[in-house]
């Protein structure tokens, strides 16, 4: 069993207006999902389903291969919308309230402080923490009892530059050491770029697409870069391999649309021409100029 | 079911609410006694002569100023309703007000495991506010005025009865703050609801005379009214119990059925 979840035609209506409409997304084992969508897309809405923290209108999903239960939802750690705690009790308290609900090790407790970085917070009432301090505490919460699926919904909200960078580290760290699988909705695309190994494209509640990041870096506009001593030139060598309009010239370099796995085909035709090459560089169109097409913004 | 009670009851007693709500109380049954006693005595004092308790007591009941007498009445009153339902809107909204309630249903525990839960410990609380409002009601009775006499076993009956409709405002203020998930609208709604629905029912037994039986005795506060009265009958508190107990099935039922649905 690969599959952590599979929904089928998932749909939540409020009213006459469809948040999520017949969505049909898998998330593998050993996933980092990136679900990217404008505000209202219906990201929330989805993951709150999965949670069985919102009824569904219509479809049915899948947790680990089976209809969802209290045993496969045991397993699925969250942080979804706001970070849910007790204002008058300390991030320790906290913690310990929910590692005996969730049958954790309380002695996990100690170890999830350090690696949110609220060790140091003593008995200070959670009600008081700063919001990137509030966000950390419900990221411990949701890791709590070593759960095997993490949903979060933009877990780098109100973090500093470096909190941001720990909790990358934190996500990459547990997906390769323990093999979580990562359910990730965020507005930072660059900084999900650097973490998912895939992508869904949600857009007026309907996934738009799914992408993995080489299929991205296919499509999305991707280009090589070859500076050399003479562009006309280069341009004519290249010819061999590229067609004429995926090669273009700026200042005193070549760009290459496409062809990422003959970039070595490609410097060898320079050099056999005899142009000099200074430097070979990869200029991404990036997954946010992507996400802007496909959703027409 | 085991882990969701024990990380309740280490949710309740850690509560500072339910600690000032039972401290209000122990405060108003002491205020409450004190004072009467202190009425008393000066009434006493100034007019140099022993007063008769028994025709001091309203209504003609007998034995009122007595341990006895304050045990059983104890419950009776607006105070206790209130302080209760307080409690159970603070108790119960916490988890929604937080966001608490998405980590506890988020993480496999169902909502009728949710909602029983809660239920239970409502029930437990509202043992805990009970026996602190009879004891201390029994305690200070008996240093001010004696034990009093007359007891019996209708007596244990009648504390259970009073017990009933306790569970019963239990349920019906914890279906409503379940409803609500505000803190401060559950509240209000305990201030207000009770009154306007005695009020309501109060009107509606004027326009319907020809009934053999008022409507108001059969709304919670009537209930508890009847049940907290010193010459209650036995059939009075077997009929008390009945409504009790239909309300406590009623509106648990009704939480279960739709808060169960709801989105959290």
């Amino acid at each position: 069993m690969t599959t952590v979840l599979q929904t089928y035609g998932l749909t939540k209506a409020f009213g006459s207006k469809l948040a999520v409409d017949h969505v049909d997304m898998r998330i593998e084992r050993g996933d980092i999902y990136g679900f990217i969508g404008k505000n209202g897309a219906g990201k929330t809405t989805l993951m709150r389903m999965v949670l069985s923290l919102a009824l569904p209108t219509a479809g049915s999903f899948e947790l680990f291969g089976a209809a969802p239960n209290e045993q496969s939802r045991k397993r699925i750690g969250s942080l979804v919308e706001t970070p849910g705690f007790y204002k008058n009790c300390s991030a320790r308290e906290n913690l310990m309230r929910f590692a005996i609900l969730y049958g954790a090790d309380v002695s996990e407790v100690d170890e999830i402080l350090r690696q949110i970085g609220l060790e140091g917070t003593g008995n200070k009432k959670a009600g008081k923490f700063s919001l990137g301090m509030k966000q950390r505490l419900g990221i411990g919460i949701a890791l709590l009892s070593h759960p095997e699926f993490i949903v979060l919904d933009e877990p780098v909200n109100g973090l500093d530059p470096a909190g941001i960078m720990e909790m990358r580290n934190l996500i990459q760290r547990l997906n390769r050491e323990k093999g979580t699988t990562f359910l990730i909705s965020s507005h930072l695309l660059d900084e999900l770029s650097k973490i998912a190994t895939r992508f869904g494209i949600i857009n007026n509640g309907k996934l738009v697409e799914e992408i993995r990041p080489e299929e991205l870096r296919e499509k999305d506009g991707s280009r090589t870069r070859f500076v050399v001593n003479d562009p006309q030139a280069a341009v004519a060598a290249l010819g061999a391999l590229a067609a004429p309009q995926e090669l273009s010239i700026r200042d005193y370099a070549v760009l290459v649309e496409g062809h990422q796995k003959e970039v070595p085909q490609l410097n060898r035709l320079l050099v056999e021409a005899g142009i000099e090459v200074s430097s070979i560089s990869h200029e991404s169109g990036g997954l946010e100029k992507y996400f802007m097409e496909r959703i027409g913004g | 079911m085991g882990r969701l009670l024990r990380f309740e009851i280490r949710k309740l007693f850690r509560q500072t609410s339910f600690y000032v709500c039972l401290a209000v109380l122990a405060a108003l049954v002491f205020i409450g006694i004190f004072s009467t006693w202190s009425m008393i005595r000066l009434t006493q004092s100034e007019l140099g002569v022993e007063l008769d308790l028994g025709i001091l007591g309203m209504f003609g009941e007998a034995d009122r100023f007595s341990g006895r007498g304050y045990l059983l009445t104890a419950l009776g009153g607006n105070s206790f309703s209130l302080i209760l339902g307080i409690f159970i809107s603070l108790y119960v909204c916490l988890d929604y007000v937080g966001g608490t309630a998405k980590n506890i249903i988020g993480r496999g525990i169902s909502r009728g495991q949710f909602i029983a839960s809660r239920q239970l410990m409502l029930a437990g609380a509202s043992l805990l506010f009970s026996l602190l409002a009879w004891g201390l009601s029994f305690a200070l009775g008996t240093v001010y005025f004696g034990a009093g006499k007359g007891w019996g076993l209708k007596d244990l009956l009648q504390l259970a009865v009073q017990f009933a409709v306790v569970l019963a405002y239990a349920a019906f203020f914890s279906f409503f703050a379940f409803l609500i998930k505000k803190s401060g609208g559950s509240i209000a709604f305990t201030i207000f609801a009770p009154m306007l629905i005695s009020l309501g029912l109060a009107l509606a037994d004027i326009f319907t005379d020809k009934l053999k039986f008022n409507l108001s005795e059969f709304w919670l506060d009537g209930c508890m009214s009847l049940c907290t009265g010193l010459e209650a009958s036995a059939q009075e508190l077997i009929r008390c119990g009945i409504t009790a107990g239909v309300y406590v099935i009623v509106f648990a039922g009704l939480t279960h059925l739709i808060v169960g649905r709801q989105d959290v």
